[in-house]
């Protein structure tokens, strides 16, 4: 499944190296179009994810994509303008693990720090989120959410502090020979629909592409029908938690 | 929970949205970002190419 607003998708190439990272693809909660590299020019920039009209639009997360997002934001937020990538995919006999780079920022950063405004990116290889730098998902309140300048995001989860390239590693484990493995990317507006984060991903493959910074461990994974009754669940627990919250 | 942000802000935030898109993309860019929607198209552009990942979907 692709689902994603009519601009808030694309390929990038990468001629002078802006952040280290290889040529690839670009999701955004927003307009990747506004996202090729350069000066800085606003500190909350917020573009139509959709068609060129109306100026913004606002797309709520269907109830498959708050399950997921939830997982990153801790769980009581909605979100909106969310763009998810799926793919299904086998792997050799030889293979028990996969990787891509990832370099994720956002407008939200910093002023929207610690509010209910965390955009989120989330990396679910068999339904598990993958994407955890040194522990914490990827989203604005992440420790490692720092000012870098390159193109019109304001802050990047920069893995190095300044002293490198802003590039996080994932690796996610599979079993060797295994049919039928999925992958989901996804990112998306939490709380509202202003102000936009984007993500460049690179070097999907059974090797490391080399210039990230490793996350920090990778997830063992469940069986797929356990994957299921745990979505069926949350999914549950989620609808509950809303109707008692509507109702106090 | 929906909380909402200041008055300032949303001023501020208004007066972001009101500028095209246009202005904010950059014309001598080395990140050079084309817009697809086509799943098939991302995927190729996002594989590696390292040996015994098959794409079926």
């Amino acid at each position: 499944m692709f689902d994603a607003g009519a601009v808030s998708s694309g390929t990038y190439t990468n001629g002078s190296g802006t952040y280290g990272i290889g040529s690839g693809i670009v999701l955004s909660s927003g307009d990747v179009r506004a996202y090729g590299d350069g000066v800085n020019n606003l500190t909350n920039s917020t573009t139509n994810f959709g068609a060129s009209a109306p100026a913004l639009n606002t797309t709520a997360a269907t109830a498959p994509r708050e399950l997921l997002l939830d997982q990153i934001t801790g769980g009581s937020l909605d979100h909106f303008d969310a763009t998810q990538l799926d793919i299904t995919f086998d792997v050799g006999a030889g293979i028990d693990r996969v990787f891509f780079n990832v370099v994720f920022g956002s407008d939200e950063f910093d002023e929207f720090v610690g509010s209910p405004f965390i955009d989120a990116f989330g990396i679910f290889l068999n339904g598990v989120n993958i994407a955890l730098f040194n522990g914490n998902p990827v989203n604005i309140d992440h420790p490692n959410m720092a000012f870098r300048t390159g193109t019109e995001l304001d802050g990047l989860l920069d893995p190095t502090g300044g002293s490198g390239n802003p590039i996080m590693l994932f690796e996610g484990l599979v079993t060797p020979g295994s049919v039928g493995n999925t992958l989901t990317f996804i990112i998306a507006d939490s709380n509202d629909s202003q102000l936009d984060s984007t993500v460049f991903i690179e070097g999907f493959g059974t090797i490391d592409p080399g210039g990230g910074t490793p996350g920090g461990g990778f997830e063992s994974l469940p069986e797929p029908g356990s994957a299921v009754m745990l979505a069926m669940g949350l999914i549950f627990l989620r609808r509950l938690g809303k109707r008692t919250s509507a109702k106090s | 929970m929906v909380a909402e942000r200041s008055k300032l802000t949303r001023l501020a935030l208004a007066a972001a949205i009101a500028i095209p898109v246009t202005f904010l993309t950059h014309g001598a860019s080395a990140i050079v970002v084309t817009g697809d929607t086509n799943a098939a198209s991302l995927v190729s552009a996002l594989l590696s190419g390292s040996p015994g990942l098959t794409v079926t979907g």
